[in-house]
């Protein structure tokens, strides 16, 4: 689960994208979320972007059912590029389950979703190549470098102690942020980001909370998409715009696809997370799916 | 030659007055202080951690704002100035950018009106210190991350300035101002007040301005004045020797008196600015900054205005340039002190010492020496020994007997006694050498210090006579 952002302290959390960081907890049922979602939230004082808002009373309204509540379904999450069939029956699936528990799926539009990606893909690695700037070697870290001089200590020790992805990512940012592009991208990509915001508040104007698969794919084996950094980005399409616009979301099992877990993806309004967890309860109540993973034995030990 | 007319624009640094420091509760580290014993896990930029504005520092810059006629926004944010240094921890500064906390203000300096282009709000580095003078060629460099993190106020001017007097003059005055609201101590050899002033040349009567250098490591109005002249002659030479001047960065050197190129504009970092993400922007309240306006004192250059009505412009421009000295003569004169002379014993006797005593206290002891019941001499015994302890003026005299010895005929019997101890001190008076008088009184306030110096004096040349 993804709380609102502010929802949870960032305090002592290693920032990679300050704007888009959140903690949120892994479960294995919508109550366990809940319940430590309860014990994670609240304003922190080391903590600027934290908050004490309302809309955490989880324990009490989770239980409540969907029975009249309506469902957004974004027609450009639900038809999106390149979303294997098998997702789509599952999620399929999970909205006949849940119109049968009571909700209506009405349709709903997120204009901006194709610019997503691109903004998201600024937005964070211009953060993050600020962010990891700190790791420079001079208090801390590979302290083994032979460097002739300070500029050839930085680029040896970050050279030597970050991997591809960080390193592709620092560079995007670097250069998103350069004077002379800084309008062209990391500006466009704010307004995006505003755009995409006002989607959502539009689209929850006509429901009270939105679904989706969590992505368009099931998982890609370790490995398989590293040359190809794009198609590994555009997994992410379905998530982003929550991300973006720091609503609440939660992903629970619907259901596989050649074998793997298909995802449900519910979304809802800025500290909405009531109305997400009810929502996801509800669907895990009446589709009878669980994790499917049993609690590790404690008699693990090998002697 | 002599044509040139000098521009200059200043960039002065200022250090507001809080317990802590930007972002963390670290208290700011007082001078000399162990290196990274004021540190913390934020100000040492370490992961995981996140900035949480001082509002005190907000407080002490929206003051000086506003004391500077500034306007003042009603959103304000922080953004990220990246760059990376060793004595920078978290590889940016956070600073502001493009909605700083105030802009369009003016400060009168003398005649001239200064346009102050913006007042904002930023953190401080550390310090590195090298074995070597340069990080580059140094084969060991230390860091001290004590500063990092301490709050500065960056005040900007217009390049309004026009001489290397005007620009001196700017800093003191703004050093009175930020003392005189209560925002910062403003003390330069301290290291709260840095003036970097950015200076050009042009021919007199012409509009475009001509390249400019920027001057760091000033630490003193002295040598504000010093390194602006010899660039301002820098300047002129190299440009009537034919040459171009270059946009740079100049520091300079007080054992050398000189400025010498630091940085030049190929070197210009890309600093990647953008807006903090870790800091909400800040709403600024309007009936906060209501608050502050009224609450702020009356300002310098008013208040030297009522003083300039009583007293000469010489005395005026040592008290009106000091809250504290200002306060104690105003004070002491509403208890009675005489003006005149009270403005005289501050400029003489106060200001080089900077040592205080009340102002009550002040306008007993003035009252004392103007009746005559103390000497001047025993008059600055009085108020070092009221500074020290606390008592009164009165208390003290009575305790010493400084009270003064007027009485003629217990002074004619002193008077003869010196007189038959120098015989040749008097023969020389009388044969016309006056001056010899000089070592007469001498020899009498060494026997009786508490002598009334005046009536002594009648009394030995009539003795003389
Ligand atoms: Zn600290």
């Amino acid at each position: 689960m993804k709380p609102t952002y502010g929802r949870v302290s960032r305090y002592g959390l290693i920032a990679f994208a300050s704007s888009l960081d959140q903690i949120g907890p892994f479960a294995r049922s919508v109550d366990d979320a809940a319940i430590t979602l309860s014990l994670m939230a609240g304003f922190d004082p080391l903590d600027a972007t934290s908050s004490d808002r309302p809309g955490l009373e989880v324990l009490n309204n989770s239980a409540g059912g969907v029975k009249g509540m309506r469902l957004g379904v974004p027609r450009e999450y639900y038809d999106v590029k390149g979303i294997e069939p098998g997702v789509k029956a599952a999620i399929d699936a999970a909205l006949f389950i849940l119109r049968n528990a009571g909700a209506e799926i009405v349709d709903v539009s997120l204009p901006h979703t194709d610019y997503g990606l691109a903004a998201y893909y600024i937005i964070a690695p211009a953060e993050c190549s600020s962010n990891l700037a700190r790791f420079d070697g001079v208090r801390y870290g590979l302290a083994e470098v032979d460097a002739a001089n300070i500029t050839d200590e930085y680029l040896q020790t970050r050279r030597k102690g970050f991997g591809t992805e960080v390193r592709r990512r620092v560079m995007l940012g670097t250069y998103a942020l350069s004077s002379g592009y800084y309008d062209a991208y990391y500006l466009k990509a704010q307004k995006v980001r505003t755009l995409i915001k006002r989607d959502f508040d539009e689209a929850f104007k006509k429901c009270d909370a939105i679904v989706s698969a969590t992505s368009p794919t099931v998982a890609f084996p370790i490995g398989s998409k590293t040359q190809d950094p794009l198609s590994m980005y555009l997994c992410d399409v379905l998530t982003l715009g929550g991300n973006l616009a720091g609503l609440p979301g939660i992903s629970v099992p619907c259901g596989t696809s050649d074998g793997l877990p298909v995802g449900l993806q519910v979304l809802g309004p800025q500290w909405g997370e009531s109305v997400v967890l009810r929502v996801a309860r509800a669907y895990e109540e009446a589709s009878e799916i669980r994790t499917g993973v049993a609690s590790p034995s404690p008699l693990q030990g090998r002697g | 030659m002599g044509s040139w007319e000098v521009v200059i624009g200043m960039e002065v640094h200022v250090q507001p007055k809080t317990k802590t420091k930007m972002f963390c509760g670290c208290a700011v580290a007082p001078l000399n202080a162990a290196p990274n014993t004021y540190v913390c896990e934020v100000c040492l930029g370490l992961p995981g951690v996140l900035p949480v504005p001082n509002r005190a520092a907000v407080e002490a810059c929206l003051k000086t704002a506003l004391a500077l006629n500034c306007d003042i926004p009603r959103h304000t944010k922080f953004d990220r100035k990246n760059y990376m240094y060793p004595d920078l921890p978290k590889g940016y500064q956070i600073s502001q950018y493009d909605l700083p906390m105030s802009v369009n203000g003016l400060l009168e300096v003398g005649s001239r009106k200064v346009r102050i282009r913006r007042v904002h709000l930023e953190e401080d580095t550390g310090k590195l210190i090298h074995a070597g003078d340069q990080l580059h060629k140094a084969w060991e460099s230390y860091v001290d991350l004590n500063r990092a993190g301490v709050p500065l106020m960056e005040i900007v001017s217009e390049p309004d300035l026009r001489s290397a007097d005007e620009a001196r003059d700017y800093a003191m005055e703004l050093r009175t101002l930020l003392r005189a609201i209560g925002a910062s101590e403003a003390d330069m050899e301290k290291g709260q007040l840095r003036a970097e002033p950015n200076i050009s040349i042009r021919r007199a009567g012409t509009e475009q301005l001509g390249v400019k250098t920027e001057l760091k490591n000033i630490n003193s109005f002295r040598a504000l004045h010093r390194a602006i002249l010899y660039e301002v002659d820098r300047q002129a030479k190299v440009l009537e020797s034919g040459g171009a001047v270059e946009q740079e960065t100049r520091g300079w050197s007080e054992p050398e008196q000189r400025t010498f190129p630091q940085r030049s504009k190929e070197y210009a970092e890309d600093y990647r600015y953008f807006p903090e993400p870790d800091i909400p922007p800040l709403e600024l309240d309007r009936a906060w900054i209501e608050d502050l306006r009224r609450g702020l004192p009356e300002m310098p250059s008013v208040r030297r205005a009522r003083l300039l009505e009583q007293l000469p412009a010489a005395q005026v421009a040592v008290i009106g340039a000091d809250k504290d000295l200002a306060d104690l003569y105003e004070t002491a004169v509403a208890n009675g002190a005489p003006a005149l002379p009270t403005a005289n014993w501050i400029v003489n006797e106060v200001a080089p010492t900077g040592k205080l005593v009340s102002p009550r206290s002040l306008a007993e002891l003035m009252k004392l020496l103007q009746g005559g019941a103390v000497t001047r001499d025993q008059a600055r015994e009085v108020y070092l020994e009221s500074v020290e302890t606390g008592r009164t003026p009165a208390e003290i005299v009575a305790e010493h007997g400084y009270a003064q010895l007027s009485d003629e005929s217990e002074l004619r019997v002193l008077a003869e006694a010196v007189i038959d101890a120098n015989p040749k001190a008097a023969a020389d008076y009388r044969s016309g050498k006056k001056q010899a008088m000089q070592a007469l009184m001498a020899e009498l306030r060494k026997r009786a210090p508490h002598a009334n110096p005046k009536v002594a004096n009648e009394l030995l040349l009539k003795l003389l006579g």
